[in-house]
């Protein structure tokens, strides 16, 4: 009897355990630079993506690793960038693609609804995002960061969202019940990767709501982190070449890191001739036979965005609910070209 | 007497330079002040670019020295696609706004909800947004009040015509929004299958109020037909598309020409796949800013430098601000029409005898009116989505 009640308790314990875990909230993030390049600020993409079965999410702060730099001084109107972005509505069952400009505002039009989400920014960037000729500007607040944030990264990228499963009519409630699922956006000129090799961490925190209730559930707080290995380079050279064969090695490397498992196509006058995966320590290696006259090799490296275990995560202090995952960003590096004569 | 002359010419001019100050309301020597209502805000305020783009048409004009030099105002006030809100708001218009004419109305049972107090008091409403029977056959009762739409039976009419001709062994199934739109449409599709009427095999309507068409798609599925026709506002009609997709239903498709703003199928792709929709017909009169084969068109070129330059933060791809557009180009035709001291009788004078080649029409199409006519479109052209695009098929066809 007592055996059974024991089981029937595990049980119990465990239905719910799994009920937790099913209840889990997850989110992802990645950032990918173009180039990936060290001191570059051409343009940088961050993409958050957040499955509908997680509760609504109301508020997402994105910190910006130390090392990096970003230029705040965007006049009012500039479009610094561009959006697209999915949402499920509640009103219509259905998923809405939406796309638009990201446009710097004044710091001033957005003082009340900034106090509510991270008061005072140095920049307010909005998302003006529209799907047939609707249109929903969602504020993003940048400020640098202080006191013990500044553990955290030298930014902060703030937006907050209302609730999108409470009852029509409800005060506050997101147009059309409006549920984010992803958000990629992409600005130009604002952000400097840093100087010297580096896998950046940036790091989110999302804070759901209480699903259906639109009441912020502090405690429910997760992080995610999307891990940025800058510069991302391919380095080819010739080895062991004869009279009628060549063979050109290199290295892949992303940051501080070897990339692994990383596919790198071999060109010849600009012509695809063959296709590789780097080893452990990022290297790889081709062979064959010269073509007659100047042989001009070039490798061209891509990395597909690849899921990882966070690395350092926050405490719970700071994210009670965990860290859910980290993200090795995608990226693209050609070389430089390697003549070989026949 | 050499002073009578110049004392004549004075008294003369005085009315000119006055511009009938005091008898014709809402035009002064500097303005013409209109106004009209739609969905600024609320969940019909997908209609918002009707009134922003007719905005913006009227700003253009402006910039281009008005209509004999005097600029446009437009007032717009937001009735949130409710009847019972439009009809205040108009007397508001009316009243303490003094506007000349009411223009560019949103919705049928908004325009209608206005009408008697219009017409009674002689104000032009003119281009309602509305292509039904009860505001294009109504002239005789309310000549005051004009429409712009193609006739809903009309449209419904040209479907009828094609399947009876394309699939005359067609089993037919129709989901319609329950109201005059609707039944008009659907009424029309009948008449236009003439003899195969009979093979309408299953109906299903709905109210706007409704979160999903989805229970009604599958009950058509259910009747085994082969066509599926969908008279539906825009959301409902991507919300019918997705059903049919997820249903694994494959009729060959027709949809109303107000549900073919590029962003539908955009939409129905993300939740359905790429295959939905794909091959479906129905009807247009506007240009598609979006689409490759129109973007070189006079009309098209003017509408995104319009766009560009009053509307730089707005959805250009969104096909209502063209047609807000479309509908003031009429209205602009109509004050020129109306004559340098335009009344509200010359107005509607002008309104009732147009015949205009309006840019933002595909080509071949006019608006024209006469004072028997209140249908201002009175052809469109069939066209099919293809390739991610409404493509334009053959001629325009009778719509009225």
């Amino acid at each position: 009897m007592k055996r059974g009640l024991t089981l029937a308790a595990a049980t119990a314990v465990a239905l719910a355990l799994a009920g937790v875990a099913l209840a889990a909230n997850t989110a992802s993030i990645s950032v990918t630079h173009t180039p990936m390049a060290s001191s570059s600020s051409q343009a940088t993409t961050i993409h958050v993506k957040i499955p509908q079965a997680t509760d609504p999410i109301a508020r997402i702060a994105i910190y910006v690793p130390n090392g990096y730099t970003a230029n705040l001084s965007a006049a009012a109107g500039t479009t610094i960038g561009q959006v697209t972005a999915s949402a499920f509505a509640h009103d219509t069952g259905l998923v809405l693609p939406l796309t638009g400009a990201v446009a710097a505002d004044s710091v001033a039009a957005h003082a009340s609804d900034a106090a509510a989400c991270s008061p005072g920014p140095a920049a307010v960037w909005n998302l003006n995002l529209s799907v047939a000729g609707q249109s929903v500007t969602v504020p993003l607040y940048v400020s640098p960061t202080s006191g013990a944030e500044t553990a955290l990264g030298s930014y902060k990228l703030v937006i907050c969202l209302p609730p999108p499963d409470v009852p029509a009519g409800t005060p506050g409630r997101a147009v059309f019940g409006v549920q984010v699922l992803d958000a990629l956006f992409t600005v130009n000129g604002i952000f400097t990767t840093p100087s010297s090799p580096t896998t950046a961490g940036w790091q989110a925190l999302y804070t759901p709501y209480n699903p259906g209730q639109g009441t912020v559930n502090a405690l429910g707080t997760f992080e995610a982190q999307a891990l940025v290995g800058v510069p991302a380079t391919v380095k080819l050279k010739a080895v062991g070449v004869k009279h009628r064969t060549y063979k050109v090695t290199g290295t892949v490397t992303e940051g501080t890191t070897p990339g692994t498992g990383v596919a790198v196509t071999l060109y010849r006058g600009g012509k695809r001739i063959a296709g590789a995966t780097t080893g452990a320590g990022g290297t790889f290696s081709f062979s064959g036979k010269l073509a007659k006259g100047t042989n001009a090799f070039q490798a061209k490296a891509a990395a597909p965005e690849r899921t990882t275990a966070c690395v350092s995560p926050l405490p719970a202090t700071v994210a009670p609910a965990g860290c859910t995952g980290a993200t090795l960003s995608s990226w693209k590096a050609v070389s430089a070209t390697v003549k070989v004569k026949k | 007497m050499r002073f009578v002359v110049p004392i004549l010419l004075l008294l003369l001019a005085v009315p000119v330079a006055g511009a009938h100050p005091a008898a014709t309301p809402g035009v002064t020597p500097t303005q013409i002040v209109i106004g009209g209502t739609g969905p600024l805000t609320g969940d019909e305020s997908a209609y918002e670019p009707v009134l922003s783009g007719a905005q913006a048409y009227f700003s253009y004009v402006n910039a281009h020295g008005g209509v004999y030099g005097r600029k446009i105002v437009y007032k717009i006030e937001d009735d949130q696609y409710d009847p019972t809100k439009t009809v205040p708001l108009t007397t508001k218009l009316v009243e303490q706004d003094g506007v000349f004419a009411v223009f560019n109305t949103v919705g049928t049972d908004q325009a209608i909800a206005i009408r008697q107090y219009l017409n009674s008091k002689q104000i032009p409403e003119l281009f309602v947004g509305s292509g039904a029977t009860s505001i294009g056959s109504a002239h005789a009762q309310y000549p005051w009040t004009i429409g712009l739409l193609p006739s809903f039976a009309g449209e419904g009419a040209v479907y009828g015509r094609l399947i009876a001709a394309s699939q005359p062994a067609a089993k037919i199934a129709v989901l319609y929004e329950n109201d005059d739109y609707g039944s008009e449409l659907l009424a029309g599709l009948k008449r236009g299958l003439g003899a195969h009427a009979g093979q309408v095999v299953g109906t299903q309507s709905y109210v706007p109020t409704d979160l999903t068409v989805t229970s009604q798609v599958a009950q058509l599925q259910t009747t085994g037909a082969n066509v599926f026709v969908i008279f539906a506002l825009p959301t409902q009609a991507i919300q019918a598309f997705v059903a049919a997709a997820r249903l694994g239903w494959k009729p060959a498709e027709y949809v109303t020409s107000v549900s073919i703003d590029p962003a539908v199928m955009t939409i129905v792709h993300a939740n359905a796949g790429p295959a939905a929709g794909v091959g479906a017909t129905s009807t247009a009169f506007l240009h598609d800013p979006t689409n490759p084969s129109q973007r070189k068109s006079p009309g098209v070129v003017l509408y995104r430098q319009i766009m560009a330059k009053y509307l730089p933060h707005e959805d250009w791809k969104a096909v209502a601000h063209l047609y807000g557009m479309m509908a003031a180009y009429a209205m602009v035709d109509s004050l020129k029409q109306a004559g340098r001291n335009p009344t509200r009788v010359s107005l509607l004078k002008a309104a009732t005898h147009l015949h205009e080649a309006n840019p933002f029409l595909l080509p071949g199409l006019t608006v024209s009116t006469s004072p028997t006519d209140y249908y201002p479109i009175g052809k469109t052209y069939l066209v099919r989505y293809q390739n991610g695009f409404w493509n334009v098929l053959g001629k325009p066809l009778k719509t009225s």
